[in-house]
């Protein structure tokens, strides 16, 4: 099994890229093959990930990565092909391979138009690698690039297969994410001048860079720190997106096909969060401190801004895409209290918002599938026209509005739980009002998600729909939504699970850096 | 008792069976999926109860002797020292070992689950743990050395029983090195809850089998009315906050669901939603301070945190502010002033779900919280230290002013309703006041006769086909004779008469305030009890005497809801009393396993409180008060609505009235304030927010996309129209910006890919070449 650990994560991480060559040789008619090709690869690609689950060592004994390989890629800027995954990134990286997963099963009957199935599985895969890779670096080049790598597939799959405004959306969200990358490629590099390997030399090592005994940073001034920091901070921002660089998801969101939104608020959005937490905090943990405050205000601001703009949205997607500014609030909260609980709260968050908005948005899609429409106002009595889709529409809304013992509860529990005794040095009396004002975004949050039920789900079916029939859920809806189900309930009632695995390497990385 | 914590997970799966297999499976029948559950947890409860009242709580039926454990106090300090990590230790899945399971070997942690139950704290546990080797067990005071003489009557008092409930928890997850523990705690308390929750549950779905026959999503509804059950014996049971939370929302959500259980219109599922998003807004207080607790006393374990409250480990500021942040998630739930204007709306749900949760078992949710984190509400908020708090404060003036918007309500259900947030708040009083006891048989006696009530209201509005307003009722006394001569019982039960069950804890409440010091308190109770009898008195006469005025038919209801009428009369008449002042075995069961917390003295870290046990005489002088307070408002219904003996336009003459009942008609315009609040400021709010976003943000902050405009003309996917728009509405200044962007970004975005793709393969290769 030497062999397997060696080789696992680039497996896994390629050969989505492999079938992705293998579409781009079928001819475009040939459907069915097509198809199966995509969901070969992706299902091996799964099968490689429960590999990982089996050999991955949970006891909390191995220190630092598991599954780590280092090999030399260019020397000359000294960058290294270094991977590997701990406790932090395994739960991301078998997320990823997840919803990819579930998203092509979906796409099995519901390619969105213009149809084209060989070049949208070919994005889609092409989108794993990406995803996949940025979980997996442990070098700062070679995070960049699979940052990037992922940046393109989704763009042209809103661009191309998105709504009225895909030519908007999409444009917007590549320039914000664009932008934002310029300054971490900035900042990337600043680190790399600055550092001093103790056999000499300079290193995108984030292993290296993050070892605070190592002293690799040790010639870096605080007002550099700060500079570097906030380059990255711009750039894992945007991604998250914090408020207020937030405003190309909403769009991007609306206009992108379902997969497009699943991929977009499961996966993409956590690799901003998942950044913050394995480069800027312990590449730079004194500028963090000093900046925590302030991501913390952006946090909850963004908490209650996305619950009050997702009131006054008409469209269903959109205002999905709004409950994730504010669920990512929660995910940053906790980031910015510096404390073991708070970023495993991060942590949780992540993957349950994955979960639950994915499922969201999945929902959503097969909506309007179903209607033509997005529209709020013309929906109606989901819970009489379609049961079971209203049943679950329901169920998942109680998730992502944080109801115990689903999965959004736990995170945001525990992230604002976090908030009230913050890391050393930074000021209690202010997280304990961002705490509060969390809470009262719990609020809030109730409220817009009842105010949709009631709107969607509940009441009379609306003329304009009286005659309809629709069928309710179908076959490949199940396959992709039922693990989708099963993981809310079973994260919510034992967040052990998750947590057992996030816990052991937050606590070895980050109960050392902040006191 | 030890397998007591099967009663949420039978209800779960009750509630799982029926959702998936009610219609497939049982065709509709989802009673018989449901009910057998319940009944199983009847068995159960009655069975736990019978080994408190019959051992009194000594030996379980292991023979396990209970709570000697003479390892224990030994860290309190260390507890809440140890930032994190308070109260962690090993889980334990067996009940007996786990009792002396205290690990020393974790020490500098906790004493953990044995040392938490009863835990006389920090100083002078050497003493009471002697006591407790020798078999004398330990009385569970917190004053340690202080106050000598309340250990005194402790010791005779409670010789026989105290000392530990039973502890069983998992580890269920570590976070940030904190472990938290999924457990629950069985002592009296939990068990009489239990028997009371599972008793009524049981009871409403079988009239409910009755009464919603026909209806639609029956399924649902059967199923949601277990999973209620389940939630709530969930938050009974729990023996940590986070659970108890679990509990506390599953409640919410059932809650929601059966209020609006007719959604098809947008008034129930308004009252429904107007329900959840009030409890919600409470629930900011309760997470709040779970969390304080949590950050000062590192754990949320309940007998951990009252063990801190009492002893003093933890307090101050930090303290206080968690007490009251609590006690407003208590006020949300238990709809307590100001919080309870959700309640008489949930009145729109079906009436079985009316009697379980809106009277018996959900509102009391708030009021067992306080019951069960009584160090921590006592301690934070001063219980005992002066003749007011807020506690007491607030549940005074719930229990008022609820009592008078009963009296002017003409939907039976309402009257039922208010009468229900006027008892919340007695209830909420008796805690507050430091009569612990009084409050807990409170809220078991009401359980029953509100239950009670409530299906005897649904019977009424079966029989009469619909109609909830009493002014189409009348006469009913002889058309519906069992439901009639139920309800007089409930009647007299809650309006306080002897010997009726009402009456005995009503005036354990009266004598406790006055007792405690709390003499202003006293009258306004009393005040209530006139109000209630006179309001009971109103609605009996307009429903069931006189003739009869509405135009339907009445008829009694089927055996199914006429048998858990009659079933449940007899509690209602009966169950007062287990509680009287010469006896108070109910006392004495809810004590068993707790800390004794009724002698607030003895509770008192400062001790503040003078023991009053010599002031029996006063006990029965102040329970005539209350009995013929009583008495007189049910005369002078009489006299009132049926001998109308009273001008009818009474209010219409006195200008005073008359405002008076305008005030209560409006409700106190409270529902006008809080609607206008929220309608005023939603709409505006929203809507600025979603204006900022499209008008502001994108407009400062795109500048790229502003950019593009000048350029992208040409370019494949370009809508033109749209970004004409924003870009019409950018500022100047935004412009300005943005042709300073154009210069760093040509803003094409397919020239921008190209260049980036070539530069980075050209990068590589070079790279790769030098490599």
């Amino acid at each position: 099994m030497e062999w397997f650990d060696d080789w696992a994560l680039s497996l896994a991480t390629f050969l989505p890229l492999v079938g992705a060559a293998i579409l781009l040789a079928l001819p475009k008619e040939r459907e069915n093959v097509i198809k199966t090709v995509a969901l070969g690869a992706s299902i091996l690609c799964a099968v490689i990930g429960i590999g990982i689950l089996f050999r991955f060592d949970f006891s909390g004994d191995v220190a630092g990565y598991q599954f780590e390989a280092n090999r030399k890629w260019i020397s000359a800027i000294g960058t290294n092909y270094h991977i590997g995954l701990d406790g932090i990134s395994l739960p991301l990286f078998i997320l990823a391979l997840g919803i990819t997963l579930l998203v092509i099963i979906y796409s099995w009957d519901h390619f969105p138009e213009p149809h084209n199935p060989k070049m949208f599985l070919f994005l889609i895969l092409l989108l794993e690698t990406g995803m996949l890779g940025s979980f997996i670096s442990l070098d700062l080049i070679l995070f960049f690039v699979f940052f990037e790598i992922v940046l393109l597939p989704m763009y042209f799959m809103i661009a191309v297969w998105g709504g009225e405004n895909r030519a908007y959306a999409s444009i917007k969200f590549f320039l914000f994410t664009m932008f934002g990358s310029a300054f971490m490629l900035v900042s990337f590099l600043a680190l790399y001048f600055m550092s001093t390997l103790p056999s000499g030399g300079h290193t995108f090592d984030i292993v290296h860079l993050s070892d605070q005994d190592l002293g690799v940073l040790s010639d870096l001034g605080t007002t550099a720190g700060r500079w570097i920091f906030a380059g990255m901070f711009l750039g894992f921002a945007i991604k998250v997106p914090m408020w207020p660089v937030h405003t190309w998801l909403p769009d991007a969101h609306t206009e992108a096909p379902t997969q497009g939104s699943v991929l977009l608020a499961a996966v993409l959005l956590k690799m901003g969060t998942y950044a913050f937490v394995r480069i800027s905090l312990p590449i730079l943990p004194d500028a963090a401190r000093d900046f925590a405050p302030y991501i913390g205000l952006l946090a909850v601001i963004g908490i209650i801004y996305g619950s009050l703009a997702c009131l006054a949205q008409t469209d269903v997607k959109r205002l999905i895409a709004f409950s994730s500014v504010g669920h990512m609030g929660f995910v940053m909260l906790g980031i910015a209290t510096l404390t073991p609980i708070g970023i495993n709260a991060a942590l949780f968050g992540m993957i349950s918002h994955g979960i639950v908005t994915g499922l969201l948005f999945f929902l959503a899609g097969s909506m309007q599938h179903r209607y033509h429409t997005r529209e709020i106002s013309r929906l109606g009595g989901l819970l009489i026209s379609m049961p079971r889709l209203g049943g679950l529409l329901v169920f998942t809304s109680f998730a992502s509005l944080g109801l115990p013992a689903l999965a959004g509860f736990p995170g945001e529990f525990s992230s604002m739980l976090s908030a009230y005794q913050p890391a050393e040095g930074l000021n209690e009396a202010v997280f304990r009002t961002f705490m509060v004002i969390a809470a009262v975004g719990t609020v809030l949050t109730a409220g817009y998600m009842l105010y949709m039920l009631q709107r969607v789900a509940q009441g009379k079916v609306p003329d304009e729909w009286a005659g309809h029939t629709f069928h309710d859920i179908g076959t490949f809806e199940y396959m992709s939504w039922v693990p989708l189900v099963l993981m809310t309930v079973v994260l919510g009632v034992f967040p052990g699970i998750l947590m057992s695995v996030t816990d052991k390497s937050v606590m070895s990385i980050f109960s050392g850096i902040f006191g | 008792m030890k397998f007591l914590f099967l009663l949420p997970l039978l209800n779960l799966a009750g509630f799982l069976l029926a959702i998936f297999f009610g219609k497939s499976v049982a065709k509709g029948k989802a009673h018989l999926l449901t009910v057998p559950f319940l009944v199983v947890s009847v068995l159960l409860s009655v069975f736990a109860f019978g080994q408190i009242v019959f051992d009194n709580g000594t030996v379980d039926d292991d023979g396990r002797t209970v709570a000697v454990c003479s390892v224990l106090a030994e860290s309190q300090d260390a507890t809440a020292a140890d930032g994190h990590g308070g109260g962690h230790e090993s889980g334990h899945e067996n009940p007996c070992e786990g009792v002396h399971a205290v690990s020393a070997a974790t020490s500098g942690v906790t004493s953990g689950t044995s040392g938490t139950t009863d835990a006389p704290a920090g100083h002078g546990s050497d003493e009471v743990s002697h006591a407790a080797a020798a078999g004398v067990v330990r009385l569970a005071s917190a004053d340690g050395g202080e106050t000598d003489v309340a250990q005194g009557v402790a010791h005779e008092e409670l010789g026989k029983r105290s000392s530990h409930g039973i502890d069983q928890s998992f580890e269920w997850f570590t976070i940030g090195g904190t472990t938290f523990h999924m457990g629950v705690h069985v002592d009296g308390l939990a068990v009489v809850l239990c028997l009371m929750v599972s008793v009524i549950a049981l009871m409403i779905q079988i009239y409910s089998i009755g009464y919603m026959k026909g209806e639609v999503r029956y399924v649902q509804f059967m199923a949601t009315i277990s999973l209620f059950a389940g939630g709530m014996l969930l938050l009974v049971l729990a023996s940590n906050l986070f659970l108890a939370i679990f509990g506390w929302e599953i409640m919410g959500l059932c809650s929601y669901l059966l209020i609006g259980h007719y959604w098809e219109e947008r008034e129930n599922q308004n009252a429904a939603i107007k329900a959840f998003l009030t409890t919600r807004t409470g629930d900011i207080g309760l997470l709040s301070g779970s969390f304080i607790l949590f950050g000062i006393a590192g754990t949320l374990n309940i007998q951990e945190l009252n063990d801190a409250a009492v002893t003093g480990t933890i307090g101050g500021v930090a303290l206080t502010t968690a007490a009251i942040a609590l006690f407003i998630g208590v006020i949300g739930k238990s709809a307590q002033f100001p919080l309870h204007t959700w309640l008489p709306d949930a009145m729109a749900g079906p009436t079985p779900v009316s009697a379980l949760i809106h009277a018996a078992t959900m509102v009391v949710a708030g009021v067992y919280l306080v019951a069960r984190l009584y160090g921590v509400f006592a301690a934070g908020v001063e219980i005992g230290e002066s003749g007011v708090n807020l506690i007491v404060a607030i549940g005074c003036v719930t229990a008022i002013i609820a009592a008078f918007l009963a009296l002017v309500q003409w939907d039976i259900k309402k009257v039922l309703a208010y009468s229900t947030i006027s008892q919340l708040g007695y209830m909420v009083m008796a805690l507050g006041a430091g009569a612990w006891g009084a409050g807990v048989f409170h809220v078991f006696t009401h359980a029953f006769f509100k239950a009670l009530l409530f299906l005897g209201s649904g019977s009424v509005i079966h029989g009469c086909h619909h109609e909830q307003d009493m002014r189409q009722m009348g006469g009913l006394r002889k058309l519906m004779p069992k439901t009639f001569w139920t309800w007089t019982i409930g009647t007299l039960a809650l309006s306080g008469i002897i010997p009726f069950a009402g009456f005995w804890s009503k005036d354990e409440i009266l004598g406790g305030a006055y007792q405690n010091g709390y003499e202003i308190f006293f009258v306004g109770g009393a005040i209530v009890a006139f109000l209630t009898a006179f309001y009971m008195g109103r609605a009996t006469i307009l429903t069931f005497f006189g003739d009869y005025r509405g135009h339907a038919h009445p008829h009694e209801s089927p055996s199914l809801m006429t048998g858990p009428l009659l079933f449940l009369a007899v509690p209602s008449a009966l169950v007062g009393l287990f509680g009287t002042p010469w006896n108070n075995v109910f006392l004495e069961w809810v004590q068993t396993f707790t800390v004794k917390m009724t002698d607030f003295a003895l509770f008192n870290p400062l001790g503040k409180v003078a023991v009053h046990h010599e002031v029996e005489t006063i006990t029965y002088v102040l329970a005539g008060v209350s009995l013929a307070l009583a008495l007189l408002g049910l005369g002078l219904s009489w006299v009132v609505f049926q001998m109308k003996k009273t001008p009818g336009d009474l209010t219409e003459r006195i200008a005073a009235l008359r405002v008076g009942r305008t005030l209560l008609e409006n409700k106190y315009y409270l529902d006008d304030l809080y609607g206008g609040i929220v309608y005023t400021f939603r709409e505006p709010l929203a809507k600025a927010v979603n204006w900022t976003n499209k008008h502001v943000i994108d407009v400062v902050l795109d500048l790229t996309g502003k950019s593009m405009i000048e350029f992208g003309k040409g370019t494949y996917f370009f809508d033109q129209d749209l970004l004409d728009k924003v870009y019409d509405g950018s500022a100047v200044g935004a412009d300005r910006g943005g042709n300073v962007l154009k210069r760093m970004q040509t803003g094409q975005v397919q020239q921008y890919l190209a260049v980036f793709l070539a530069a980075s393969a050209g990068l590589g290769i070079l790279l790769l070449a030098a490599n």
